[in-house]
């Protein structure tokens, strides 16, 4: 008698009585048809986990709606509904970010004009002759020891390709396909291997020994708590460890049919995706100059950036008196350079138009000498799906110098920025 | 009428209303969407056994019973019309593609296998899919992924319930081979 079909017909709820009883005895004498009891519900919850972690995807709904002509996602649909709730409330999620923007930017400034935090002399005007701000140098100066001491040391083989893997792992969260020149930086060279880009290995056969050494452990729970796209890579190495280190009875061919199938990435749903990086330039029309910039963003999500920004910029001269004191009084104009790192929220919820986008920004960096804290508030016109081109309002204030080179000022600027196709 | 009030009608009900005016469309269509897109999706990706394919698959089905429902006067099954469309699609997909392997051509030895997360184990079962030919990976997407009956099944594909019955067995049989040294695994976590 097949027991194991009897399970599988009583799982189903389809056993007849007598052969029910039947089962139940055999159960009880063999240990071997309880373990296949047990896989056969293994394999069932298995499914249902399985159907659980599948639903569509913004980008394709927004697909089919707007081969349909319909507003994208829907939105025209829920405006019914959306009409009735009051507008506070509509807008509270991008005001509440605006407002934590710039409180957090207000909070900054305060806190680096406050000497008594950030200067151990307690000296203002002893900073601006130029006196050290030891605690946070010396911080600095500690975690850029500590970290190039951990890049330093060597590593064992399999450890290493480990970190290139976890690389791989985080650029896939953030939905990035390309790892940056930063990241492999922090990699230790490979003298006997070949460069440490992460993508590399998912087609190395080498790196069958990643899941079956020690390092796999890290494998395994850096897979466990990321998203279902670092798990299925985690999945896949372990199916290609298994093909590699026992191949297949049959051929050869059957193997290598076996493993790209499996290695197979879900290409990116959109642009910004693919490759959520952009160059631009900006110029900055301030009261007797106009600077130049070049600039990164990096996208975290579709409405947040982060990036840095760095260029030429006129920097209004103050006079140093005789007595170290400062006078407001401007003396021309030197041009320093400029870096700015900063953080971009775009309010795609409140977008004038399909592409007119309004966005804040808050940065903070370096004027020459002198550190700065800068906000922005602005427009981005999508003119092109690769190009679009920003007008902004900002103002930037000198918060902590070596050398106070300019005042507070205010600016208007204008943006091209040029989307990295990922492609 | 507002978005929640869709929410409450019946299927047939529904396209009443979508042929009643043309301002209804959009919502209506988002409902259906709302109703039933887990669903053809899950279906597509799994029976296709490919992301790519199956998105494919998933979009053209909505898309195609749009305009369908602008044709039809009453349908009163959404859901069946939906997954006739999505079934067939994925057919003709299936007759575009390239043979697969089945899990008779292959075997898998794990002497030593590894620890594994239960998560991980549990993710294997879409690799382990992609092994079965069409039919039975339909049988058992339709079974365990969906929760359809052996006559609901039989319905859709055409086949008898006797078929059904013996494809739903075979694969749930086939897939227990591949995953038999990650589910000892398994029963080991489960204590």
């Amino acid at each position: 008698m097949d027991y194991a079909h009897l399970i599988h017909t009583y799982l189903e709820g389809t056993l007849e009585g007598h052969l029910e009883e039947v089962l139940f005895a055999e159960l009880g004498r063999n240990p071997l048809l309880r373990r296949e009891l047990t896989a056969q519900i293994q394999v069932v919850s298995a499914a249902r986990r399985d159907a659980a972690s599948i639903t569509p995807t913004e980008f394709e709904k927004n697909a089919i709606f707007s081969q349909l002509g319909f507003s994208t996602s829907g939105v025209q649909a829920e405006a019914v509904a959306l009409a009735s709730t009051p507008a506070t409330t509509r807008l509270m999620p991008s005001l509440a970010s605006a407002v934590v923007m710039v409180f957090g930017v207000l909070l900054l400034t305060v806190g680096l004009r406050s000497d008594a935090v950030f200067f151990s002399s307690g000296d203002f005007l002893s900073a601006a002759r130029g006196s050290q701000p030891t605690t946070t140098h010396s911080t600095a100066a500690l975690v850029a020891t500590e970290t190039a001491a951990r890049i330093s040391q060597p590593m064992p083989t399999t450890t290493r390709r480990a970190a290139a893997l976890a690389f791989t792992a985080t650029s896939a969260v953030q939905r990035e396909y390309s790892i940056s020149a930063a990241h492999q930086e922090h990699l230790p060279s490979l003298p006997d291997e070949i460069t440490p880009d992460a993508n590399a290995y998912l087609s190395l056969p080498e790196e069958a020994d990643i899941a079956l050494t020690s390092t796999s452990d890290n494998v395994q729970s850096m897979a466990s708590n990321t998203p279902s796209v670092v798990q299925k890579q985690a999945v896949e190495l372990s199916i290609q460890t298994i093909s590699s280190d026992n191949p297949p009875k049959t051929s050869v061919q059957k193997t290598a049919t076996i493993v790209p199938k499996s290695l197979a990435l879900t290409p990116p749903a959109s642009l910004a995706e693919a490759l959520p990086v952009r160059l631009g330039i900006r110029t900055i029309l301030g009261e007797r100059e106009i600077s130049l910039h070049g600039m990164v963003h990096y996208a975290l999500t579709p409405q947040s950036a982060i990036g840095f920004e760095g260029g030429s910029e006129s920097a209004t001269l103050l006079r140093k008196g005789a007595q170290g004191s400062i006078e407001t009084a401007s003396d021309g104009t030197e041009s320093v350079f400029s870096g700015t790192a900063f953080y971009r929220h775009t309010f795609t919820g409140l977008a004038l138009s399909k592409v007119i986008v309004p966005f804040v920004q808050a940065g903070f960096g370096v004027v020459g000498k002198c550190g700065a804290v800068q906000g922005m508030g602005g427009l981005r016109f999508d003119v092109l799906p690769e190009l679009s081109f920003t007008l902004a309002a900002e103002y930037k204030m000198p918060v902590f110098y070596a050398e106070q080179l300019f005042q507070s000022k205010a600016a208007f600027s204008i943006g091209f920025q040029y989307h990295i196709s990922g492609e | 009428m507002p978005q929640q009030r869709y929410e409450t009608l019946t299927d047939a009900a529904l396209m009443q209303e979508f042929h009643a005016s043309k301002a209804n469309h959009e919502p209506i269509f988002n409902e259906i969407y709302r109703r039933y897109g887990q669903r053809i999706k899950l279906y597509a990706v799994r029976v296709l056994g490919s992301e790519d394919d199956g998105s494919d698959v998933f979009q053209e089905t909505f898309v195609r019973f749009y305009h369908v429902a602008l044709r039809e006067p009453q349908i009163e099954n959404i859901g069946g019309y939906l997954m006739r469309i999505a079934r067939n699609s994925c057919l003709n997909h299936k007759r575009n593609a390239k043979s697969t392997i089945t899990i008779d051509d292959f075997e898998i030895a794990v002497p030593d296998v590894p620890h594994y997360e239960r998560e991980e184990l549990l993710n294997l079962i879409a690799l382990a899919l992609e092994y079965l030919d069409f039919d039975y990976r339909e049988a058992f997407v339709l079974r365990f992924y969906q929760d359809c009956s052996y006559e609901e099944i039989a319905q859709l594909t055409g086949a008898s319930i006797a078929t059904v019955t013996n494809r739903i067995w075979r694969a749930k049989n086939k897939l227990k081979t591949i995953l038999a040294p990650y589910l000892a695994e398994i029963a080991e976590l489960n204590g």
